[in-house]
């Protein structure tokens, strides 16, 4: 074949399939991976420039809301929103509102903490706290259960939301049971079984999760 | 083109033909001295071989009536039949019809030796690598140059003649004419004249001479005064006259320079020495055309010019995929390029964002407070107390219905899920991160016991008037007394006992029950 064509024709061919060849290499194994790969990254950073300027622009039209929701904000921190759900301290406030209610006694039950799935809070890496807590109240007039459940919904740190109230004489008042209560005996005429979620907004790295029968207040 | 005392190259390009040189069979160095020229004086373009020797052999005949699949093989048949020892052989299918004829039609079958000087040239056009475009006899290729002159004449003196006689001196000196009638090869013939410009006269003398016996074989092909006849003779200026005052045949008698046959052609000569000449102008009508009349057929020149035709097929189809590689490369490298460019520009895009959202939170924030925790917070207290249910209105109520001297033994709230409405999703609940999950709904129930010493009637009456008032300041709820006093509600089955003593009265007759359920909102009411 070479004695027809020649040595430069033969030579030719092959440089041109060699050519050919190693052109649609580097097309193909090279050129094209590269080409994926870089259209991707930009198609992110394409996601990230919108982000970003969503954020911006977030920023620019929200700025006078903050402004005003700052005092909101403000309020928050005075109702302790963002309480620890702090089991120590809970037990110390539980005793406030016994006294400040003039409730005879409380008992108070709280179910381990657990945290409530949040979009709005994983946005600023935080978590929904929720524990479920239950109290027998016990007192010799129903306004003092009602005052507790008012303070216990005003007063406590959080958002605490009632989920059963059941209150109830215990006794019919008889003229021993006055003469008991006169004599300094702590009866209580009412009683009061209360079922309520405590929900509070803490920090991602401050969740506490035990939580158990903290105490009784008598 | 190859002749009988050697070999006369020319090189055919647009600007015309350029006579190259000549070598004669009788040199020793035949085949290096043509492939030499072919390379350097030719470039190594694709070869055109002409053959314009004396010993051509060409022979008329009738193909009997055979089938079209039967034909080639009957053509190939016959033309072996007609030149068995020749390798060198083609048929041709002529254009002239008679009329009645039964046939697959006539066929010219041309023919040449396999001679040494074939072989010779072979040989050199392989040492010189260029491409062979194939074989071909100049007489018949001849025939569609003179075609076209007789019929451009014909056009001018607006005569049209059947037959055309085509007389050209070549150099090496050989005439060669060539005769058609209505576009076929009739006759051809190569005979040695004088070969000078000094002396016109002989020339012309020799040149008419052998243009009579042209004529008088022409009569035995059937030629007839009447048919028409166009004679081409190319000639210097100064035989041109002498030509037309000595010829006295009956036609259209043109005499013309190699030059003024090429302009009527309309092809180019070139710049050439001696214009009295015919071979320039065969090879330049040849060196134009892209189809010939007959290419002859031979295994030798086969085995040569196919591996060249493909190889050359082949690198032109790869240098086009080079091309094409190429192309593509580059178009791919520029698109990665740009697209590089777009990546940097919007990874540039983004650090510059970044930086100017901090420096407005910097600026817009307020110490101590981020605004996207600010934001949020408030969102989710918003949620939570939304979700809360506010009892103080139910207690509110309660207290102001009962009045100063009733009071109950037992108050009971349960907070329940509504039922669910499947479709509330599109309606705008959203219980994705329980956003927007429905309000709890409110269930009370209230017992009371009334003094044995209270009469029923006011007992059931101060009930039923307690539900009034909560009627009207519950509104949302619906309230019902599940239980009346004494039993007497529609609801209950009812027992009287007239005279019995109050103390076997069933302690039950003096209880009532009242329920209030929150009504279900509806979803808007809910959603806003």
């Amino acid at each position: 074949m070479i004695y027809i064509l020649g040595v430069k024709r033969v030579l030719l061919i092959v440089a041109l399939v060699v050519f050919c060849m190693a052109g649609a290499a580097y097309r193909y194994v090279i050129l094209a991976p590269q080409y994926d790969a870089v259209e991707r990254e930009s198609s992110i950073n394409e996601g990230e420039v919108s982000t970003q300027r969503g954020k911006i622009n977030d920023l620019l039209t929200n700025h006078q809301r903050f402004l005003e929701q700052k005092e909101d904000y403000d309020m928050l921190e005075k109702m302790d929103f963002f309480n620890t759900q702090n089991r120590l301290e809970a037990r110390t406030l539980f005793g406030v509102l016994r006294d400040k209610s003039g409730v005879i006694s409380v008992r108070a039950d709280m179910k381990p903490s657990e945290v409530e799935f949040n979009q709005h809070a994983r946005e600023i890496n935080h978590k929904l706290l929720k524990t479920e807590m239950s109290f027998d109240v016990g007192a010799y007039e129903d306004i003092e259960i009602y005052n507790f459940l008012f303070l216990l919904d005003y007063a406590f740190p959080g958002v605490i939301e009632i989920e059963e109230f059941e209150i109830s004489k215990t006794q019919p008042v008889t003229q021993p049971l006055l003469r008991k209560i006169g004599g300094g005996e702590d009866v209580p005429i009412v009683d009061a079984k209360i079922k309520a979620v405590w929900w509070t907004l803490v920090p991602s790295d401050a969740v506490e999760v035990e939580a158990t029968v903290i105490g009784e207040f008598d | 083109m190859l002749a009988d005392e050697g070999v006369h190259l020319y090189r055919s390009s647009s600007g015309g033909v350029r006579y190259i040189d000549q070598v004669t069979w009788d040199d020793e160095d035949f085949i290096t001295t043509l492939s030499r020229l072919i390379v350097q004086k030719g470039n190594k373009k694709p070869v055109l071989i002409v053959n314009d020797m004396v010993e051509q052999h060409y022979r008329k005949e009738k193909l009997p009536k055979v089938s079209v699949m039967d034909k080639k093989s009957v053509v190939k048949r016959r033309l072996n039949v007609a030149f068995p020892n020749y390798p060198i052989k083609a048929a041709l299918k002529m254009k002239e019809q008679v009329k009645g004829e039964v046939g697959s039609g006539t066929y010219l079958f041309a023919a040449i030796p396999q001679s040494d000087a074939y072989r010779k040239t072979i040989e050199a056009v392989r040492r010189s690598g260029a491409p062979i475009v194939g074989l071909y006899l100049l007489p018949l290729e001849g025939t569609t140059m003179l075609s076209a002159l007789a019929q451009k004449q014909s056009k001018k003196t607006k005569s049209k003649a059947d037959w055309a006689i085509f007389v050209g001196q070549h150099h090496g000196g050989g005439l060669r004419q060539v005769v058609i009638k209505k576009g076929d090869l009739a006759l051809t013939r190569m005979t040695p004249v004088v070969d000078t410009d000094v002396e016109p006269d002989v020339w012309v003398k020799e040149v008419t001479s052998e243009l009579q016996s042209t004529m008088s074989y022409l009569a035995r092909f059937g030629y007839k005064q009447e048919d028409g006849l166009d004679i081409f003779i190319i000639a210097n200026g100064d035989s041109q006259p002498l030509l037309e005052s000595v010829i006295d045949i009956p036609c259209n008698l043109h005499c013309l320079n190699a030059a003024e046959a090429a302009r009527v052609l309309g092809i180019k000569v070139g710049k050439q020495e001696d214009l009295r000449y015919a071979d320039a102008l065969h090879a330049a009508w040849q060196g134009r055309q892209l189809k010939f009349v007959l290419p002859m057929q031979n295994k030798a020149l086969d085995q040569l010019s196919r591996p060249r035709q493909v190889a050359f097929g082949v690198t032109l189809a790869l240098s086009l995929a080079a091309g094409y590689v190429a192309y593509d490369n580059f178009t791919a490298w520029t698109n990665l390029a740009a697209a590089e460019d777009a990546l940097e520009r919007s990874t540039d895009e983004i650090t510059a964002l970044k930086e100017e959202y901090v420096e407005l939170l910097r600026d817009r924030s307020l110490e101590g407070y981020d605004y996207l925790t600010v934001d949020k917070s408030i969102a989710i207290h918003g949620e939570l107390e939304g979700k809360k249910k506010d009892l103080l209105p139910v207690f509110a109520a309660l207290g102001v219905g009962f009045g100063p001297n009733v009071t109950a033994d037992s108050i009971s709230i349960d907070l329940v899920e509504p039922i669910v409405d499947e479709f509330a999703y599109s309606r705008g609940f959203d219980d994705e991160d329980g956003a927007a999950k429905p309000s709890k709904l409110v269930n009370v129930e209230v017992k009371l016991t009334f003094s044995q010493d209270v009469e029923k009637d006011i007992a059931v009456n101060k009930v039923t008037e307690m539900v009034d008032y909560l009627k009207q300041e519950l509104q949302d709820y619906t309230i019902e007394i599940e239980k009346q006093v004494g039993g007497v509600s529609y609801s209950e089955n009812f027992v009287e006992e007239i005279g019995a003593p109050v103390e076997q009265q069933t302690e039950g007759d003096n209880r009532a029950i009242i329920t209030l359920k929150e009504n279900s909102p509806t979803p808007s009411e809910e959603a806003y």
